[in-house]
């Protein structure tokens, strides 16, 4: 693709209100006081299955300041579904308000509203709950017992269709192998717990919900639904969003704080505690994996079957789609003839699971890429080597949804990345530190793609609408959601690009359902790839109407009149200019006609976006401690818009793969279904001093439809970390431990084993 | 209970609660909602405010502590219209994603510098091991503080 000098796309331009950030001015959802505002505490269950059948309320509503006392006698008993997205959306329909029949410890059983936080929290305190208690059954072999608890009415098990490419159980090659791999629950951490306001006007009747959200077009279908209000008189504006990494993708507390305001005509806020954040908000699936595969004895591979079982915890909710979307995220990578995906959910009596960064990305790669690692290792090939066999090439089909996998460079990312890790060096070096010593060392690789869109799972669009203002600025509504990692400045980028003006001129409002088009959601890290191109189109189609003011103004025809920095001017006339404002003006006055464009795009095509991680570890042999020496990410993003913030992504990806490959674990007592962490006293997370100062390389070949050529970042920065550090510390121990997390116990129980082992060979 | 105190340079002198949190007398009472609450027990450092000199978490600090002390928040860092330099290096080495930690950190790496305003590497990662960032921006925040302490170097 030829390369442009852009005047702001591809610039490290830092992020949009990065100055309201840093003095503290900016409002993010808990921050949005209101005088006479009440506030919403919610009470915990104390039992991890059973029946609420009294609720004693009288001692909360002696305390002062308390205006309402919800619990499941006196709530609707409509079902709604957090994770439904949009209103044609089918979904499991598990949830209530409150429900009698309770489902895992800690699930709401009361809420308090009052007009101090510290009045709700001591009402809530003073309810008194009776219960039933069941059998409940809180791990997932207990669940599928034959004569488990049912947790549903429909059952405790879903069994997702088979994805399924060629014959995996007909074809045949010289090997087999087997792996398993597991991934524990972590919490996604969002720094920002949930926050939502909401506001009931009692003279209009119309709702308006504040919230840091993903999806707010989603969640008002899901509120006027459980209402029973038009959808027009629901209004969901979102807030700055302090972190999501997919907890805020659904639609959690929403409900209650709409249902309050509604309920005392009043204004109401609800913000989670952080041990509410990891309870009662959704964690990431704890899920086993079973991978099979056949492969020729020069390493081309013939097929991979993988067989998942996901928890979701109490509540189906997005699990069952979860679980389908991973199976088809299994040809993203490689060249496979046959492949065979079965997916099984399972709900058990523990806190929800849910929607995480990468949806399934990260389960399915961690699968296969743990698999492959071995396989290589089987066949004594490099890892590297190994994949360069099988990679995608430029679009060839994705098997799974039968587009191509778009204008992709897997072996570049593999062929770049090896050289600027001096992949092979270190792995000599490596194994030769490796003869003696309490440090073992080791590196270790990864692949991964994702998607750029939701096409072909359902069509994908985007809107936008942008305003020339009568001072020639412009104002583009579209319905974005940053998740804090610098959308709206590609937006603002884009339009200013596009547009020829400074990029101070531009303004790019986030979503609120009363003004914006429609739009799906920030997920499926589709907002670059097709709001980016919505926002593109719409001010070139923009400027072409101003282009035809102009040549009204300018007595001319729209083909003669040039355009550049912002002003108009007749070819054969370059001294007369006319600028935007003067364009705008005349078109208001003269013409009585508002420069404004609105513009819809529909994606044909989901681009992948290959990503390889490579990794150095050193592992302490006394205390079991993995510190990460170094890391190199290489993603091919078709054009990086903001390099600065997608470099800062791959960071956010290191950051948590580290946690998920080596620490982070939210572990449930399997006797009584407890959380057993909901602080961060006892959750690591890699700090400033565990992260190194990574490298990342772009590969910017251009998308075709992309804007100016970009693809994704988001979510797939994460996706290739954890099986590239599983493999460096395996490389560094000589083991295979694919049972995440790699925590210092873990590692300190396998190099016993080993030791075992080797006193047994002697 | 009437304590005197300065908030970002300026005396003041108020009836509080002495036994309400610090974090929630800035928010609630100073009306600063520029520190932010992470997790209510001083593990993930959002909340971090200077008070006398010394980072603290204010999540686990009492309002009566405030009494005759100095309190700096994030809103006090801007001085007349004028960034600190750490603010200016933050938006310049791109150190802020969602925002939320961003406070906290920029208190913990304030506080460092007017300790030691030539820090190494080592003890500006030590400065804000306690402060978590799940945008996972340490590398650019480092870098952030490190040119700030630069800047001032040179002034």
């Amino acid at each position: 693709m030829q390369q442009k000098e852009y005047r702001y796309v591809g610039k490290s331009l830092s992020n949009d209100n990065a100055y309201g950030k840093v003095t503290g001015a900016v409002q993010y959802c808990g921050d949005m006081m209101a005088p006479g505002m009440l506030h919403i505490k919610i009470k915990a269950g104390e039992i991890a299955h059973g029946r609420v059948i009294g609720a004693d309320t009288s001692g909360a509503w002696k305390v002062p300041g308390v205006k309402a006392v919800y619990t499941c006698f006196n709530t609707p008993d409509t079902l709604y579904d957090r994770g439904r997205v949009a209103s044609y959306e089918t979904a499991p329909f598990q949830e209530r308000l409150f429900d009698s029949h309770i489902r895992y410890m800690g699930e709401r059983v009361a809420a308090v509203v009052a007009d101090t936080v510290e009045h709700a929290q001591e009402a809530c305190r003073k309810i008194k709950i009776e219960y039933e208690t069941y059998p409940a059954a809180v791990t997932v072999e207990e669940a599928l017992r034959e004569d488990a608890p049912k947790i549903h009415e429909e059952g405790n098990v879903y069994e997702a269709e088979p994805a399924v490419y060629g014959d995996y159980q007909s074809c045949s090659a010289q090997y087999v192998h087997r792996s398993r791999s597991h991934l524990g629950r972590i919490t996604h951490l969002s720094m920002e717990t949930y926050a939502v306001k909401a506001r009931y006007e009692k003279g209009s009747g119309k709702l308006t919900v504040w919230t840091g959200c993903q999806t707010a077009f989603g969640i008002r279908s899901t509120l006027g639904d459980f209402l029973d209000m038009p959808y027009s008189k629901v209004r969901v504006v979102k807030t700055t969003m302090g972190g999501s990494f997919g907890c805020k993708q659904e639609t959690v507390i929403e409900p209650l704080a709409a249902y309050a305001a509604k309920d005392l005509k009043a204004d109401v806020m609800v913000v989670y505690t952080r041990e509410e954040q990891i309870n009662n908000a959704m964690l990431k699936h704890s899920v086993d994996l079973e991978v099979e595969s056949k492969v020729h004895g020069d390493g081309t591979i013939e097929g991979m079957q993988i067989k998942a079982v996901l928890d979701a915890g109490a509540y189906l909710t997005v699990s069952p789609s979860y679980c389908s979307v991973m199976g088809g995220k299994l040809g993203k990578v490689y060249r496979i003839p046959h492949l065979r995906y079965e997916g099984t959910v399972v709900c058990t009596n523990t806190a929800v699971n849910g929607s995480f960064r990468s949806w399934g990305s990260g389960e399915i790669v961690l699968a296969y890429e743990n698999h492959w690692n071995q396989v290589a290792e089987e066949l004594n090939m490099d890892p590297i080597d190994f994949r360069l066999k099988n990679v995608h090439q430029a679009y060839d089909l994705e098997p799974m949804h039968r587009v191509t996998v778009g204008n992709t460079y897997f072996h570049e990312c593999l062929i770049k990345g090896r050289e600027a890790f001096q992949w092979d060096q270190r792995k000599k070096k490596c194994a030769e530190k490796n003869k003696n010593g309490r440090y073992r060392y080791g590196v270790g690789m990864a692949l991964a793609s994702h998607t750029s869109s939701k096409y072909p799972y359902s069509s994908d669009m985007g809107n936008a609408l942008a305003r020339i203002q009568d001072d020639g600025s412009l104002i583009v509504h579209v319905g974005i959601h940053d998740h804090g990692c610098g959308t709206v400045m590609a937006m603002r980028k884009i339009a200013a690009e596009i547009m020829e003006i400074d990029l101070e001129q531009v303004e790019v409002t986030e979503i609120d359902t009363s003004v914006d088009l429609y739009d799906y959601g920030c997920y499926a890290s589709r907002t670059i790839y097709i709001l980016g191109q919505a926002v593109k189109k719409c001010c070139e189609d923009l400027l072409e109407k101003a282009r035809q003011m102009a040549a009204c103004k300018l007595d001319s025809r729209a083909s003669l009149i040039k355009y550049e920095n912002g002003e108009f001017y007749k070819e054969d006339e370059p001294n007369e200019r006319l600028s935007l404002k003067e364009t705008a003006k005349y078109a208001i006055r003269v013409k009585g006609e508002d420069l404004y464009m609105a513009a819809s795009v529909r994606s044909k095509e989901n681009p992948g976006v290959p990503s390889a991680h490579f990794t150095q570890v050193k592992v302490d042999t006394y205390s079991g401690m993995v510190e990460v020496e170094d890391c190199l990410s290489v993603h091919d993003v078709g054009k990086a818009l903001n390099p600065d913030l997608c470099v800062g992504q791959v960071g956010s990806g290191i950051q948590q793969g580290m946690g998920i490959a080596l620490c982070e674990e939210i572990k449930i007592d399997p006797k009584t279904g407890r959380t057993l962490i909901t602080n961060f006293k006892n959750y690591e997370v890699a700090n400033a001093v565990d992260v190194p100062d990574y490298q990342a390389l772009f590969i910017e070949e251009g998308d075709e439809y992309g804007p100016f050529g970009a693809k994704s970042i988001g979510e797939v920065v994460v996706v290739p970390v954890p099986p590239a550090l599983v493999a460096a510390v395996n490389n560094a121990l000589g083991t295979r431990l694919t049972h995440l997390p790699l925590t210092p116990s873990v590692i300190l129980e396998a190099i016993e084993r080993q030791q075992e082992e080797k006193s047994h060979d002697h | 209970m009437i304590i005197n105190f300065t908030v970002n340079g300026k005396s003041v002198s108020m009836d509080v609660m002495p036994q309400k949190r610090l974090l929630d007398f800035i928010r609630e009472d100073l009306l600063l909602t520029g520190t932010k609450e992470g997790c209510a027990e001083g593990e993930c450092g959002a909340c971090t405010v200077i008070l006398n000199k010394k980072a603290v978490h204010s999540c686990l600090t009492m309002t009566g502590q405030l009494d005759g002390g100095e309190l700096m928040t994030v809103e006090g860092l801007e001085k007349d219209g004028e960034l600190d330099v750490l603010q200016k290096m933050f938006i310049k080495k791109s150190a802020v994603q969602c925002g939320f930690c961003t406070s906290g950190m920029l208190m913990s790496a304030k506080a460092l510098l007017m300790e030691n305003p030539h820090p190494t590497q080592e003890e500006i990662k030590r400065a804000i091991a306690g402060n978590i960032c799940r945008c996972g921006g340490y590398r650019e925040i480092k870098e952030a503080v490190a040119s700030a302490a630069e800047m001032e170097k040179e002034e």
